[in-house]
């Protein structure tokens, strides 16, 4: 017969003990998961592409690109686990927004629209649409600590990758740690880099076209090539010839920007503080800098809309609109911004080109897909 | 046979210990300022371009190439630098337009130079790749840089926004002048005595003025740039060979 005092102790014992098993569930040690890391085989690019800075501390490899892609799918990078990186940057969109604005936790609205990802792995000239960062490993942490976007504290979300039943082997399987400690955020950030780093946009009939040595009507309709010289016609010589010259600043190479900060006209500014998104200049702070923003590739552009860093254009129509127009007068406006003349001929002529820059293949990469 | 494996291992260490000696070595600094007709340049600031019109600018910059130094007491000339990129665009006040642009390159022998030869634009070996050979960060790599019309990199590139009117605003022309293509690569040697001492950085100061790039045929009156306001006509390359003579004129060194 079991006395009333041993059975309270036996049943203290039990409770005590309970939770400590579920601790234990825990292992701290990550060493029994087996870590050989196989090199991310890029896919072979045109010839014309250049060659992608990859950092030497943060090579790529199968796991690595692996885990960056389920981090860049999973919500539990924001605060309150309400959005990922695909909310904002959605492969439909070639990985860019919809929204004007692009939206971060707690339904805020963020102050511009997110610009696409295809082939960011090449820009070393400043990330954002302010150029506020380097590189990839630097854009991947700002955006989860920055309060407008996820507004994660990185101690926090470090916890809840430590906790988690399946991150802390993917993080042993990419970079070789022994224990769930181990997880940092820099390791976080190289698996979201080398994500960002395998998406790349080639296969358009741009690239086919522009790019193949053989007869552009091969590739291009009749319109498309008028369009086509539209956007890069020189000379211009004669004032009194103006012309589109889309390709001064989105050069007609593989990345179809010029990869610089520039005031495109958007908002007339007399003075730095005029313009109502500083731009480049909250950045660096210097007064020639305000109201510049980085110039976008035109990679997939038919399916980008929103347009400009505060996504104001709906449609290309109204983009071209605009640098017809010549823009708002600024003190700073791009030496490139002029009025020119713009039929709607040459504007169907335009588009029909810019249309030729959509990769169809970009969008169904199953790489590319979210994972869950 | 100790005293050889002794020897051996002496050597070896005072081998192992000279890589990245600096003995002998010494750093040289090429300190280029930007002028307008003596005054600092400075970006988005006012000019006078000729009696009628002013000026500013947005962008100035250009390559330098094949950089030698011409070894005193010799005819030896010693390749320094193979191809940079030199930019004002960031210069926005007088402060930073007395800072200019260094280029520097590190542990030159030590040796007295009577002159420098460089290069001004991209040679044509190079001039024959194109940016996508170059990673972003290469003075070549960069994207804006190369023109895929022309097939060349963009030697100088000068833009400016012009106020013919008076009326304060510079939104009545815009001047591109972007100079490229092999026929336009020029050079210029510069006369100048000057030391790299070891363990030391020697500094020399190159100005260019640029107002003279804007010179006519005559040496006195400027280029119409009303008239002119952009050198991107591949079938014509008048104005763009003679900004690039001009800029052979205009570059000397500060004694």
């Amino acid at each position: 017969m079991i006395r009333p005092l041993t059975y309270a102790a036996a049943l203290l014992a039990v409770f005590l003990l309970s939770p400590a098993c579920e601790r234990e569930e825990i292992v701290d040690d990550l060493s029994s998961i087996p870590y050989d890391p196989k090199a991310y085989v890029m896919p072979e690019l045109p010839y014309f592409f250049p060659e992608m800075p990859i950092p030497e501390d943060n090579p790529m490899t199968a796991e690595g690109v692996a885990l960056g892609r389920y981090l860049f799918y999973d919500p539990i990078l924001s605060a309150d686990s309400s959005i990922s990186c695909a909310s904002c940057h959605r492969i439909d969109r070639a990985f860019a927004d919809d929204q004007n604005f692009s939206t971060g936790i707690g339904g805020q609205q963020t102050m511009r629209n997110a610009p696409s990802l295809a082939n960011v792995g090449f820009y070393q000239n400043g990330l954002f649409w302010d150029g506020r960062v380097k590189t990839l490993e630097e854009l991947a942490l700002h955006t989860i600590e920055d309060s407008q976007f996820m507004a994660h504290s990185l101690e926090e979300l470090l916890e809840a990758f430590r906790e988690h039943p399946d991150y802390p082997g993917r993080f042993r399987k990419a970079f070789g740690i022994g224990s769930r400690k181990e997880i940092s955020k820099e390791l976080t950030a190289k698996a979201l880099a080398q994500f960002l780093r395998t998406l790349l946009s080639y296969r358009s009939k741009y690239d086919y076209g522009n790019w193949d040595r053989g007869p552009e009507t091969q590739f291009f309709s009749e319109s498309e090539l008028r369009g086509k010289i539209l956007y890069t016609t020189e000379p211009v010589i004669d004032p009194s010839d103006p012309h589109p010259g889309c390709s001064h600043c989105h050069h007609n190479t593989a990345l179809l920007t010029s990869n610089e900060f520039l005031n495109n006209g958007l908002d007339p500014a007399l003075e730095p503080e005029d313009f109502p998104d500083p731009g480049l200049g909250a950045v660096t702070k210097k007064n020639i800098d305000y109201g510049r923003f980085k110039v976008p590739s035109l990679r997939n552009v038919e399916r980008t809309a929103p347009y400009m860093h505060d996504g104001r254009f709906q449609t290309l129509e109204q983009v071209l609109d605009h640098y017809s127009s010549g823009g708002h007068s600024s003190y700073n406006l791009d030496v490139n911004i002029m009025p020119f003349p713009l039929s709607e001929q040459d504007k169907q002529d335009l588009i029909a080109f810019l249309k030729s820059m959509t990769d169809e293949i970009f969008f169904q990469e199953n790489s590319y897909k979210n994972p869950f | 046979m100790q005293f050889k494996v002794f020897s051996l291992i002496l050597l070896l260490s005072v081998a192992i210990s000279s890589c990245g000696d600096k003995t002998g070595k010494g750093d040289l600094a090429i300190q280029f300022l930007a002028t307008y007709d003596g005054a600092p340049l400075v970006m988005l600031q006012e000019y006078p371009y000729n009696d009628t019109l002013d000026i500013l600018f947005q962008k100035f910059n250009f390559y330098i190439s094949n950089l030698t130094l011409l070894e005193e007491g010799s005819e030896k000339e010693r390749e320094v630098l193979e191809i940079d990129f030199v930019e004002f665009d960031a210069i926005d006040d007088v402060a930073k337009a007395a800072l200019g642009f260094v280029v520097l390159m590190e542990d030159l022998p030590a040796h007295s130079y009577k002159g420098l030869n460089l290069g001004l634009g991209v040679p044509a070996g190079l001039n024959a790749t194109q940016e996508s050979d170059y990673p972003d960060s290469h003075p070549l790599g960069k994207a804006s840089h190369y023109w895929s019309g022309w097939g060349s990199y963009i030697f100088t590139m000068i833009n400016g926004k012009v106020d013919s009117d008076d009326d304060g605003q510079f939104d009545d022309s815009s001047v591109l002048y972007h100079t490229g293509s092999d026929d336009s690569y020029r050079t210029k040697e510069i006369a100048h005595q000057f030391r790299v001492e070891e363990g030391e950085t020697t500094t020399i100061v190159l100005e260019v003025d640029l107002h003279k790039l804007f010179l006519d045929t005559d040496g006195v009156h400027y280029i119409d740039i009303i008239a002119n306001p952009a050198t991107h006509d591949i079938t014509n390359k008048t104005i763009t060979n003679l900004v690039m003579d001009n800029f052979q004129n205009a570059l000397y060194v500060v004694e």
